[in-house]
């Protein structure tokens, strides 16, 4: 297969993906996953792509809000870098930045002294700043090798029919 | 002249401007709807929620890809016999030092291999794009799938080739076996999905290879009250190996024993 028939593909390929990759992420999914005695910890897993800022809720979910309970939170992101470590008291919301795919581990510590569950909720807002970005990242390499394979097909053939 | 050159050959004229281009993006353009993955869970339902997510999207894409599977393989396989008989090249090729089998061989490889690769590698490439954080959960269910591909290929490529080996003409048989496919596809897709819809679809032909694919993933992702409605997964590969395979038994024979060659 020709150089220029791979840069075509490619390109194409790109182009289809386009719109895909820039769907913006308009989300809301929460969970609860049974009752934190208090000065217990308890591990709640977001997975989700780098796709910008993301706002978390503690304490709320879509059917239940727990209110006055403290709890001190802690966000780990997949490669084990802490992005907040905060002491508050539900219901409480707060900007996260979400740069890579995969899971992030939030550990809720009860610091209060009443049993409870705590629902967390993670939300995307929609708008550019939440597309995912490493699959615009891989749909402009796939238009940018596209081009190149195709302009490289060219003039080697060009090339070929000088010499 | 050798078997890989005869192949090499076909290859590059089933696959040539622009039938490559306009399948890889249909395809591609299939596989691009895995959702977002946003997900709240606790640490232990961390493997099952990917494996379930990836199942998911699986199964949906083999869905939605045997109607377009089974179109492409009618016409790129009727093309690959109507088209060579209508325009007298049959007649150029059996006359070279090799056995009709192989001819027919190479015809089947040179339709279904390419166009299995092509559906498989970018099913693959876009769950790792969406899981490439848990790529062995990504390869060892879409490891399932290239057979499941194959067999809906082999299955499209049969009934056109058999079609087209007795009309013998470009326009008929083309109409014939997509309309085939097209049949196959109906019947295949009732209005109402009930579990005893899901046991009749088991045995359709276009649906038996999916169903194949829902029984081997188990219970995981699928309900238990849906898997009891499914024969066992050896009886639906046999089914859909079956179903894939009278066909092409049938265009085989007449190829290599019946078919004549126009002066």
């Amino acid at each position: 297969m020709s150089l220029t028939r791979i840069g075509t593909v490619l390109f194409l390929l790109g182009l289809v993906m386009l719109p895909f990759s820039l769907r913006e992420l308009s989300q809301k999914v929460g969970g609860s996953y049974g009752s934190l005695k208090p000065k217990d910890t308890q591990l709640y897993i977001i997975l989700a792509p780098p796709a910008g800022d993301a706002n978390v809720t503690v304490g709320e979910g879509e059917l239940e809000k727990v209110e006055g309970i403290q709890i001190l939170t802690k966000v780990v992101s997949p490669n084990g870098e802490t992005l907040a470590e905060l002491n508050l008291t539900t219901p409480y919301s707060f900007t996260l930045h979400l740069d890579q795919r995969g899971a992030y581990n939030v550990y809720l510590t009860n610091q209060g002294n009443n049993e409870s569950s705590i629902p967390l909720t993670i939300e995307f807002h929609g708008g550019i700043g939440n597309i995912e970005r490493d699959k615009f990242l891989v749909n402009e390499i796939l238009l940018m090798a596209g081009a190149a394979f195709f302009l490289l097909g060219i003039l080697l053939r060009k090339v070929i029919r000088k010499n | 002249m050798k078997f890989s050159s005869l192949l090499k050959a076909e290859t590059e004229r089933v696959w040539s401007r622009p039938v490559l281009e306009l399948t890889s993006i249909l395809v591609f353009l299939l596989s691009l709807s895995v959702a977002p993955l946003v997900s709240v869970i606790p640490p232990d339902r961390l493997q099952a929620e990917i494996f379930s997510k990836i199942v998911g999207f699986i199964t949906l894409y083999a869905d939605s890809l045997t109607l377009f599977l089974g179109l492409i393989c009618a016409v790129l396989g009727t093309l690959s016999f109507a088209k060579d008989y209508e325009q007298g090249l049959l007649q150029t090729l059996l006359s070279l030092p090799l056995s009709r089998s192989l001819v027919f061989v190479s015809k089947l490889i040179a339709v279904t291999v390419p166009i299995t690769l092509i559906a498989w590698v970018t099913m693959v490439f876009s769950l790792s794009l969406s899981f490439y954080f848990a790529l062995d959960i990504v390869f060892r269910t879409a490891f399932y799938v290239l057979p499941i591909i194959f067999i809906i290929s082999l299955l499209s490529f049969s009934l056109a080739t058999l079609i087209s080996l007795l009309a013998k003409r470009i326009l008929p048989s083309i109409l014939a076996s997509t309309a085939s496919i097209l049949i196959l596809f109906m019947i295949s897709n009732p209005p109402m999905a009930t579990l005893g819809d899901f046991r009749y679809l088991a045995y359709t032909p276009l649906r038996a290879p999916v169903m194949t694919l829902i029984r081997v993933f188990g219970e995981s992702y699928f309900g238990s009250n849906v898997l009891e409605a499914l024969p066992e997964t050896g009886t639906l590969l046999t089914l859909s190996l079956t179903y894939a395979l009278v066909p092409l038994f049938f265009a085989f024979l007449y190829f290599t024993r019946k078919l004549e060659i126009k002066q």
